[in-house]
Parts: C-alpha cells; structure tokens; sequence
C-alpha cells in the first residue's frame, strides 16, 4: 500500500467520522447528559487529530485539537454543552469538512487561518472552567462504549476490535494528556459482536459499476447461447448451459442486490440540516425518519439527495411557523416533519410531510397574476391543484425576501427536473394551516427497469413502464366517433374522456403517414407531464426489463429519447422519453392553456365533489352510485351463480352473496334480459349491507367520476333512481340503492312494506 | 533522427485517410447499426461494442463526400475521442504505417471547408496521398455541424 492509498483510506474514513459526528451533535443537543455520546464525539474527534498528525496536516490537526480540548471539558463534565457551544462544535466541522475536502482534491492540505475558531474554541474550553464547579471526572462509562463508536465509523478499516486506525496511535504525542487515560478495554461481549460485523468491505464504486457492466454483457453473451442447445441435441451440451443459464441469472439478481443501499445513507445529514436550518429561522422543529431501512440503487439515491435538501428545507423555511404563531394556532410548538420511505408497487415512495402553514394559496394566486403567467380573472377561478402547478414553474417564489435558504425561486422546478431524469415524479398536496405533503415516487434502481416495446416503422422502441397507463386498440371503422379534432389536436374518447393524441412516426419523423379511415389504432395511454395522452404506435411488442445506457455526448440534443438499451439478440433499441416526446410535440403547452376534459384537473377538488361510480345498464347506458356504497368490484362468471330459493346467490369467499339485478328495479332499463349462461363474465357492484354482502348485476362499469354534491332531483319522482346529476355535458342518472333494497325486500317478501329497516347505509 | 507516428490507414470514397493509431482501439466488420431518429446527419446511429453504446458516425456526411457507390460501409473504427467512444463507418481498412514527420504538409488550401478542419494535413506518400484526421475534431465537429443546420 502506497501512500496515496493511505491518503485515500484517510480521506474516507475522516469522512465517515465527520457525518458520525454531525448525527452525534445534534442528538448531543436534545440528551446533553449522554456521557456516552460525548465520550464517542471525543474519541473520534481524537481519531482525527491523530490521523492528521501522521500526515502533517497541521491546520486539520490545530483544529480538531481545540475541538477535542472543549469536547474533553465536556466529557469530564466540567462544561456543559449549550447551544453556544454546540454551534461553535459544529463549525469546527464544518471546518474541518472543507479541509478534508481540500485535501481530496489536492492531496496536500488547503491553506487558510482557522486561528479565530481555534481561539474560540479554547477560549470556551479555558474560560469558563473556573465557572463551572468540577464534578468527579466517569471515565467509565464512555470507555464501555469504546467499541461501538469507531465500528460504526470504519466498519471495514479493521476487522479486529476497533483500536484507533494504526496510523493514529504512531503519532499520539506527549501534548496529549487526555489520551494517556483511554484505556481501550473492550466489553467481551462487545467483541462478539464486532466479530460478527466485521463482514463488510470497501468496494470502489468504480468497480462495482465495471461489475455490473460486465454482468449485463454476461446475460446477453448468455442469450445468445441459448438458441444453440435446440440446434444441436448434444445431452451434455444442453446442460452445461443450464447451468450456464442459472449461474448468469443467479449473478444478476445478487449484483443487482449490491447496488442497493439503504436510504438512511442520505438520511444521516438532515438532523443536522434541518438543526441548523431551524435555528436560523428561529422555529422548532422535530425531524421523524420512518424506514430508513428501505432500499435504493447507489445511483439514485445520490440524485434524490439534493432534492430532498431542498425540500426539507422548504419545509422547514416555509412551513412550519414561527413558534408564537403556532401557539396562536393552537398546534404544538415543535413542529414536525416527518421522511417516509417505503416500497410501493416496485417503486420507492418517500413522503416528506409537515405540519406547518401549507401553501399560501392566495400568494401563489397573486404571484401567478403578477408574473402574468395567467389573466387575472382565470387566475380566481384556478382551485388549490391548480395553483399547486404553478410551483413547479422555473423562477417562481412566493418568498418576498431572498434568503440564504429559499425564495431565490431555483427550486421545485429544479427538484421536479431531478426527479424526472431519474424516471419518478413528484406529487404536492397542501392543506392551509394543516401542513403540506410531498410524495416522491422513485424507481428502484436505473441499471434496469421494465419497459413496453412498442414498433415504429422497422425499429422496436422501448417506452419506460412507470409512464405507461394502459394500451387501447382504437377500431376506426367502428368506433362512433374516432379521432376528432380539437383546437388542432387529434384527440379520441377514452371512457368519455377526450384524450389527445400523438403519432410517434411523426413525432420521431420517421414517416408521415396517417392512419387509414378504417385502421385499427394501438395506442398507448401516457402519463407525462401532468397530461394524459395517448401514443399511437405501429405495433405492441411485448414487456421487458431492459438496462438503461446513456446516449453519449453526440446524442444528448435528440430529446425524445431517455437512453437506450441492449436487446437480448445484440442490437440496440432507442428507450423514448416521454416527457421530451409530449413537450416537443407542443401539446402539452397546447392543452394546459386549453384543458380538455375541464372536470378531470379538478379530480381531487372541492369540497363540495362527490365521488361516484358510473355503470350502465341494458337500456340506461349512464347511471352512477355513490362511491362510498361501493366496497368491491367483482367479475363472476355465470356458472357460480345457483339458486337459493327465489334467490341467485354465489359463493363469495366465505360468505354468500346474494345478486341484485339492478336492472329490475330501475324505470327506463330493460327489464327482459338477466344474464344468460352466453355472457362470459357479469360485472358485480359489491354493496355490505348490514355485514352481508350483496352483488348489484350492471352490465358495465365505466369509471369513477367527481361530480357536485348538489343533485337534480327527477321530477316527477322514477323508480330506482335518487336523481340526476351533469358531467360534461352528460345527463348521468344516480340510483337510489336504499330504495331499490327495500323494493328487493318487498317483492320477495311480498309481505307489508317493512315497518322498520334496519340497513346500514353509511 | 525524426520520430515516426503509426497510422491506422482506411479508404473513403476513393480517398485514402490515415489517423493516429493511438488514438484507435480496434477495427470491426458488420456491427449492426441503429439508426437514431432526429439526431445529426452525421450520426448514423448507434451501435453496441460489447455492451456500451458507441455512436456510428457516417463519415461521408462528416467529410461532406459525395457518395458514389451503392455499397455500404462495413467496417467500424472505433477510437476515442475527447474521452468517448466513437465509430467511424469507413469503405475498407487498410495497412497501419509507420510513417516519418518528413512526408508530412498542411492541408492544401483547396479543400472544402468542413473537412478542411478536420484534416490535420497529409503525408506525401510515393504512390498517393494520405489525409491525417484529427480524432478529437470528429466528436465536437458534429454538434457544430448540426447547428449549422438547424441555422439553415
């Protein structure tokens, strides 16, 4: 090992004890009678000092030794730890960060004058000794704890319990006074433990991405080989590249595995970071991390890190107020942000959530109106979601004032963009007074993730999964209406939703042809940009994981494509970027100015929306029950259906479910036809009622729609249905399933109207 | 005593191109290339050398020749290029020499303006000439080249 490496393995390990100890400040501030915290904060302090004497770095080793000065007071609890000497501890981190960061880059020590902090710190050590009346020194206790503290800052330096780094103990010199007292006597027990940590090895990053390289190229050196074992019926051939083939896949899934971390790396700098932001704006706040546990692919977790800074931050500056106002408020003083992690549907969920202020919805309006990013009178009209967007806009800040925090309107934009790049997307919601919650949805690693092929002209491209929402054949020659046009956007209907659409071999100018009039369109429905719409593609290929590669430098203009991928037989297929396609093609400027389907931005919105689920019946194709009726959709098949009596009845799960055939009840359905044995599947609506479950028979379920609260009431009064509310233009009837229950009730019965009813509605 | 360089030599249209031999990695015959929608003319796609991505550049575009024949070219040479990977798509590879500064002049002042850049100069050799390509010009070139165009 030469010097560089030692430089190296130095430069490392300093790191790693600086971050142990920003973690160990902050929570040296909330418990100051740890003796054990203080008793690790000192001995890596130490550590330093004494590495950085080995290398001479006599700036690092000034500073870290008036820092362990102070920290030794501390320790023998002649001082105790104030926010005053909390902050000066951290700056001597901060300081010694910078220096070590010097000497990364340059391999020789930074010059600069940290006299005035050395000064300060012993000032503080020395000063106030006389104050402070000198308590009986317990050595005992931060010795027992000797193990832990450095096995957590270099796990892999050395496998033996954990001595000071070799280097140190070379250089420990006679000044020292406080280092002749450390006795290092491991606790045996200690020992063991340590044993059994001593797993893990340092691996540069380099390597481990040659490694995974090296791994894909294996899988398709592999793909490649497989065809051969039908072409020739050798026995041994054959089952040599078995196990070839079980090998190869066996290394993916564990190199795969290497590359995943648990995001707690990140994590480990917010204590400090929301500390030091808190104290700045003068607020209090606590910071919950909830599974820091969950894991991310190396790659991403560095690109989620400085969005998450900036929206920490945010938070913090933005939200939570001021403590005078929050009791004002009525809320706790301290307020909260709360880091949650958590897998969801192969990807990462992170949620940071506060219970501050919220937006200020009415600044956002204002500032909107006021950059003339839209006409006053739309501006009033715009909900809480809307507004929201606007957010998301480059250069725009409601903070008045720039601070050193926030407000310089680089912001979510950027975070938005960060996000993007990485294949996840970034949902805002806010609440005034209540607090805001930002849900970030991360894939799990960028080396591979699953992807729909798709056809254009010759080539096959990839479209990344987490945009696609679903595939539609669209029939021309039968559809009723087809494609239509819209301000100069093909759009077509989607469950009676306009949905724009994009032709890819135009958008990728591969050709210029139109559909036939009577062609059969398959289009995949897309996620991007806050608009949905629709690709239409020359054929649908199949699903597959694929490994992302980047374009290179000669490719990087081209936007509509994110990178490209390897296929199984050598070649090469281009993966679109949805985002650059839908922004390119104009249309996502084009629909924003103009939405298209008005009641659908609004999805989530005002209070006053109802949610409902819209079915049709033979004869009445738009009818809607309330949401809140619905537990589960069901699709049975009429061969479950038996008769119990006068009833039909199907088992379901444990339990019996009676059928309604709802279109007996309701004025205006066609009352003839009950399901025959010709159907293959019966849409079941599942309704509890009174625990029991009850399946309402429709002949289609269309689609949840928010519609206002207020309904029409059917005038004269229909049989089966409560009333009518519009959607889009659209009559939708609402059935009145309390009354349609008792009908049921009645007619099987056939006994008096029931004097009480005992169902439950709600 | 003059030092001599080696050059990995090629055909191109009926020229004969050299270019520094240090500069190429290797020679390979019929990698498939993918075609890139929308990119440069330049680039004529891209293509996989053992699991990385190398962009083909189509050297007639980039030398602005005018092609004759209807034949493709099937040899890649892959070289670096101000730190990346690319592949010159060439007619034919031929001979590496070695070859003494003494033979070696400025470009004539009658090339076209485009190659004229790219052309380092020429080594007079007994038989022909032979243009030396500037390796680093070929990556940056392209970019430039595809903003003329989207001038134009």
């Amino acid at each position: 090992m030469n010097d560089d490496d030692i430089l190296v393995e130095f430069i490392v390990e300093a790191r790693e004890i600086l971050d142990q100890l920003d973690l160990d400040f902050v929570q040296l501030e909330i418990t100051p009678d740890d003796q054990k915290l203080v008793g690790n904060i000192f001995r890596a302090m130490h550590t330093l000092k004494g590495s950085s004497g080995f290398f001479a770095f006599k700036r690092l080793e000034k500073v870290s030794h008036a820092g362990e000065s102070l920290l030794g007071k501390i320790r023998d609890g002649q001082l105790t730890l104030d926010t005053q000497k909390a902050t000066i501890l951290l700056s001597t981190l901060d300081c010694l960060r910078a220096i070590i960061e010097g000497i990364e880059s340059t391999h020789t020590e930074p010059a600069g004058d940290d006299s005035g902090l050395v000064e300060n710190l012993l000032a503080l050590a020395a000063g106030k000794e006389t104050n402070v009346p000198i308590q009986p020194t317990t050595p005992a206790e931060p010795q027992a704890e000797a193990i832990s503290a450095p096995e957590n800052t270099a796990p892999a330096v050395s496998p033996e319990p954990p001595t000071p780094p070799a280097n140190a103990s070379v250089v420990i010199s006679a000044d020292d006074s406080e280092s002749t007292d450390q006795v290092w006597a491991p606790d045996p027990a200690d020992i063991i433990k340590a044993q059994e940590t001593a797993a893990p090895v340092k691996v540069s990053l380099e390597l481990l991405d040659k490694l995974m390289n090296l791994v894909s190229e294996m899988v398709l050196a592999r793909n490649r080989l497989l065809p051969f074992t039908t072409q020739f019926s050798d026995h041994d051939f054959s089952s040599a590249v078995r196990v070839v083939d079980l090998l190869t896949l066996e290394l993916q899934e564990r190199m795969m595995k290497t590359r995943m971390q648990p995001i707690a790396q990140v994590w480990t700098k917010f204590p400090r970071l929301m500390r030091d932001v808190s104290n700045q704006c003068g607020k209090q706040v606590s910071l919950i991390q909830e599974g820091s546990e969950t894991e991310l692919d190396r790659t991403l977790l560095d690109a989620i890190r400085d969005p998450l800074v900036h929206i920490i931050r945010n938070s913090i500056d933005h939200g939570i107020e001021l403590p005078e106002e929050r009791i004002s408020r009525g809320k706790p003083v301290l307020g909260k942000v709360l880091l949650r992690a958590s897998h969801e549907n192969g990807m990462v969920v992170i949620e940071i959530a506060d219970d501050g202020a919220g937006v200020d919805f009415d600044l956002v309006r204002q500032r909107a109106i006021e950059k003339n990013l839209i006409p006053l009178q739309q501006a009033q009209e715009l909900t809480d979601m809307q507004l929201l967007e606007f957010i998301f806009l480059p250069g725009f800040s409601t903070k008045s004032q720039v601070t050193n925090l926030s407000g310089r309107g680089v912001g979510m934009d950027v975070v938005k963009t960060n996000i993007s790049n990485i294949g996840g997307s970034i949902d805002i919601n806010s609440k005034r007074g209540v607090g805001t919650n930002i849900r970030l949805k991360i894939p799990l690693t960028l080396a591979i993730m699953p992807a729909l092929f798709v056809r254009c002209g010759s080539e096959p491209y990839a479209i990344p999964q987490n945009s696609v929402l679903e595939m539609v054949r669209l029939d021309l020659s039968e559809a009723t209406t087809g494609l239509e046009d819209f301000y100069g956007t093909p759009v077509f209907r989607l469950r009676n939703q306009l949905v724009p659409i994009l032709f890819l071999n135009h958008q990728l100018e591969v050709s210029q042809d139109l559909p036939a009039a009577d062609a059969i369109l398959n289009i995949a429905i897309l996620q991007s940009s806050g608009i949905r719409f629709g690709l239409v593609v020359d054929e649908v290929l199949k699903m597959q994981e694929v490994v992302v590669k980047p374009l290179g430098p000669l490719l990087k203009d081209v936007k509509d494509f994110a990178g490209a991928t390897i296929l199984g037989n050598g070649r090469v297929a281009l993966i679109l970027d949805i985002d650059g396609i839908a922004i390119q093609s104009g249309m996502v400027a084009k629909i924003q100015s103009r939405p298209l389907n008005a009641e659908s931005i609004q999805e989530k919105s005002s209070e006053e929306d109802v949610a409902m689920l819209s079915f049709e019946l033979e004869g009445q194709s738009r009818l809607a029950i309330y949401l809140e009726n619905v537990q589960r959709l069901e699709m049975i098949s009429p061969k479950q259906v038996q008769r119990n009596g006068n009833r039909d009845v199907i088992q379901y799960g444990k339990e019996i479910m009676h059928l309604l055939y709802l279109n007996q009840y309701i004025e205006g359905a066609n009352h003839r036809k009950t399901p025959s044995i010709e159907d293959e599947v019966i849409p079941v609506i599942v309704h509890y009622t009174n625990g029991i479950p009850v399946g309402l028979v429709v002949s289609q379920v269309h689609d949840i729609i928010h519609v206002s609260k207020n309904l029409h009431e059917a005038n004269p009064p229909q049989k089966g249905l409560l009333g009518c509310v519009s959607l889009n233009d659209q009559v939708i009837n609402v059935i009145d399933l309390q009354e349609i229950l008792i009908m049921r009730n009645l007619q099987e019965n056939s006994k008096e109207y029931p004097a009480v009813i005992d169902m439950d509605f709600s | 005593m003059s030092i001599s360089t080696d050059f990995v030599t090629f055909y191109l249209g009926g020229h004969y191109f050299g270019i520094n031999a240090s500069d190429v990695l290797e020679l390979n015959r019929n990698l498939e290339v993918t075609p890139v929608p929308k990119s440069a003319k330049t680039v004529r796609g891209i293509m996989n050398l053992r699991g990385q991505l190398v962009p083909a550049i189509d050297m007639y575009e980039r030398l602005n020749l005018e092609r004759h024949s209807g034949m493709t070219e099937s040899i890649s040479i892959i070289l670096r290029s101000d730190g990346f990977l690319v592949a010159l798509l060439v007619d034919d590879a031929a001979e590496i020499l070695s070859l003494d500064q003494e033979t070696f002049e400025p470009p004539p002042s009658n090339f076209s303006l485009v190659s004229r850049e790219l052309v380092l100069g020429v080594h007079k050799l007994s038989d022909r000439l032979l243009l030396i390509l500037d390796p680093k010009l070929i990556n940056q070139r392209t970019e430039k080249a595809k903003n003329q165009l989207l001038l134009a």
